[in-house]
């Protein structure tokens, strides 16, 4: 019997090539030392999926995951959690969503699904409580994200089941295809789209008409409603409520750290017409809201009229405005959006998508591509035609968009020519929407992520704006002023190694980040550790909870060095380090790494010659099987 | 008199209700006394926005001028624009509520 409450207590495992559907049951040890979601992937890949395992081979495994608060009644308590070796990176991958299929899961009685092997032709997987089947999806493959999702519905009769699809990226195994998780979220990067499309595997359909039970009810709702009422007293609240994560840009862009030209600036001259306020004038229909969200941050947007004219997205993203907007020098906003669903529909990360063809157009303004290369196209910056046509041509691997299919890491090697200096990467995934010569912690942070160029795992926020209340609350006065300062490097490593293990909490527990745990950063550590005594009943002092996020991204980084990963791929492009930035308040920066990455190493306990966790540190995290030490790298 | 621009974002643009003004202001005013200046043309609930209960400036307002970022905790030796700073004609001044995540 499962001891805590808050879980299902069991999960599936899909074996697609025999087409087995085994229900296991939850390890208590696994909640106790990785409660869930993140955890539980990283645990399930470093235990099953080693280095002699291809991405796209049958022998990967796609961890679709929950966590203990998720379909709870608590705030932002819809995400989900995918893991997997991914195909862009060749090392740890995971993505993460929100919307409603988590909690659906949940309800449905299971707290994760595990998927290996390739089926024989195309499926998906129906989950109905407790009937649990693969069914036929060959009328289905070739369909977009959206379709599918809709003959799904049509073929069951039901509106309400919730839904991740691949698009015809994913089918075509491009290396940044993501899973659409119903229309309103990704599970975007690292490629796990392309692992769900080599194994066969269409969808995902997911009902259920249970509930997730709590522990302590009294003290839970007493936690819930202390959190929601915390939440909409933000000073900050309004603003991230009225635009979403785009409400950030035009601020951003005046820091400098708006990528634009693949990163030749950090702020485009046209910010103002695909800023937030743009957006809200020109598309914005209502706000539209996660499972159990009070922040609200999605938008429906309509283009009202036009070449898009009736085009609508579920969401639009910071990110987003940067990759297929400032990154390329498109200042039409209409189009950013219409590549946006676009993407969503095709089953693309639209911030790869976007950064590779951002790393194309400056090879053509290099003149290192010319149209012998490109098949005839041409790839002037801001030209709307050719970078809606190449989306199309990547999703679908034709001419010289199965180039730009496989990443900029990989398209730069293979055009040689000096390309890679404009490949704006690290450990092959494309660097999101933020520049480190303009925020330091935001540098740091893309190179010690352990799925490769990210914000999410370490998420410093707090030293964007430059301004010390929320600096002050977390850590204390005296790391001020310069934790809050976006330009400076002190104490930023601390920032890093604390965001990356409350994040791998977050991710693990089902909150969102985005939602008052790092946005806001109203959530912290003792909220979440408060929230998982009431829900499940686990014990769970902060030092405990630390400790279990130090744990999961250990492994991870452990997962990582047994793939070969090393200090030396702790490393941003140079463009970071030997062009200073032209852009806002970062004008003439440049970014040292490498005091940062020695002090962060430090804190982490890891050798500073190689980045690896030592063994004196898994010890104490109880891993010492995962020794990077033990193993062949 | 010197004209200084203004650009509003936000929350600060559905408060004010612009996007971008010029301002008339006398010449070396202080960035403090011209914000003290815009809540005097858009009216008293801009204050909230612009500086907390006890008059410093609000924690969760961003400025930059001259797209520079002004330091709330200013220090005169590092060179950055603070809230004492004298305003010349043809600066910029742009607004923001301190929001971040992305």
């Amino acid at each position: 019997m499962f001891p805590y409450r808050g879980y299902a207590g069991k999960w599936l495992y899909v074996d697609l090539t025999t087409g087995e559907i085994e229900p296991r049951a939850y390890e208590a040890t696994l909640a106790e030392e990785y409660l869930g979601g993140n955890g539980f992937g990283t645990r399930l890949l470093w235990e099953h999926v080693g280095p002699d395992v291809a991405p796209l081979s049958p022998e990967n495994l796609l961890i679709v995951a929950t966590g203990p608060l998720c379909g709870t009644p608590l705030p932002t308590s819809g995400r989900m959690e995918v893991v997997g070796k991914s195909p862009l990176t060749g090392i740890y991958g995971d993505a993460n969503a929100g919307g409603f299929f988590g909690p659906e899961l949940k309800f449905a009685g299971w707290d994760a699904v595990v998927f290996t092997g390739r089926a024989a032709h195309p499926v998906y997987l129906r989950v109905a409580d407790e009937a649990v089947e693969l069914r036929d999806a060959r009328d289905l493959w070739g369909l977009t994200t959206s379709a599918t999702e809709d003959h799904i519905r049509q073929a069951l009769r039901d509106e309400k089941i919730k839904t991740a699809t691949i698009g015809p990226a994913g089918e075509n195994r491009v290396r940044y295809a993501g899973i659409q998780v119903t229309l309103q979220r990704s599970a975007a990067r690292c490629g796990l789209g392309a692992v769900m499309g080599s194994k066969n595997l269409k969808a995902i359909a997911v009902r259920g008409h249970g509930q997730v039970t709590l522990a302590d009810p009294d003290r839970f709702r007493q936690l819930n409603r202390d959190l929601r009422r915390r939440l909409r007293e933000n000073p900050v609240y309004p603003a991230v409520h009225a635009h979403g994560t785009p409400g950030i840009a035009a601020l951003m862009n005046a820091l400098g750290r708006f990528p634009t030209r693949n990163f030749q600036s950090g702020s485009y001259e046209h910010i103002d017409r695909i800023g937030a306020d743009a957006l809200e004038a020109r598309a914005f229909v209502r706000h539209l809201a996660c499972y159990s969200c009070p922040v609200a941050c999605d938008k429906l947007y309509r283009i009202p009229d036009g070449p898009y004219a009736g085009t609508t997205l579920h969401s639009v993203e910071y990110e987003t405005l940067s990759a297929l907007g400032a990154g390329i020098a498109n200042p039409d906003l209409d189009s950013i959006l219409f590549a946006n669903r676009l993407c969503d529909d095709l089953g693309l990360d639209t911030i790869s998508t976007g950064r590779s063809i951002s790393f194309a157009m400056e090879l053509w303004e290099k003149g290192i591509l010319t149209a012998q290369d490109t098949g005839g196209l041409t790839l002037e910056w801001g030209d709307v035609e050719t970078t809606l046509k190449l989306v199309e041509m990547i999703a679908r691997r034709q001419g010289f968009g199965d180039l730009l299919a496989e990443g900029v890491r990989r398209a730069a090697a293979a055009i040689g020519r000096g390309a890679e200096a404009y490949a704006m990467h690290v450990k092959g995934m494309e660097i999101p929407a933020q520049d480190g010569r303009a925020q330091r912690s935001m540098g740091l942070a893309h190179v010690t992520s352990t799925r490769g160029a990210d914000h999410l795992k370490a998420f410093p926020t707090i030293d964007e704006t430059g301004y010390p209340e929320e600096a002050r609350r977390r850590y204390g006065e005296g790391y001020l002023p310069e934790l809050a300062d976006p330009l400076a490097s002190r104490h930023k490593p601390m920032l890093v190694k604390d965001g990356e293990d409350f994040g791998a909490v977050v991710d693990s527990v089902g909150l969102c980040k985005s939602g008052g745990t790092f946005v806001l950063a109203e959530i912290y550590w003792p909220d979440v550790a408060a929230a998982l005594e009431a829900v499940t009943g686990m014990e769970m002092p902060v030092v405990r909870l630390k400790c279990i996020g130090e744990r999961i991204y250990n492994l991870q980084r452990c997962y990582d060095a047994w793939h070969g990963v090393t200090r030396a791929d702790d490393a941003l492009p140079r463009r970071f380090a030997e062009e200073p930035s032209p852009s806002g308040n970062a004008r003439g920066q440049v970014i040292d790494l490498e005091p940062m990455l020695d002090e962060y190493y430090t804190l982490r306990g890891w050798d500073r010659s190689t980045g690896w966790p030592t063994e004196e540190k898994l010890r104490e995290l109880g891993l010492e099987e995962a020794s990077p030490w033990q193993r062949p790298g | 008199m010197i004209a200084v621009e203004v650009r509003y974002y936000n929350m600060l643009r559905h408060r004010t209700g612009a996007q971008r003004e010029t301002v008339a202001l006398p010449p070396g005013m202080t960035l403090r006394a011209a914000l003290e200046h815009l809540i005097t043309l858009h009216g008293p609930r801009l204050r909230e926005m612009l500086f907390a209960p006890g008059g410093e400036l609000s924690p969760h307002l961003v400025i930059f001028h001259n797209q520079r970022l002004v330091r709330r905790d200013h220090d005169h030796s590092s060179g950055d624009p603070g809230p004492g700073l004298s305003l010349a004609d043809g600066d910029e001044l742009m607004l923001f509520p301190a929001i971040s995540g992305g």
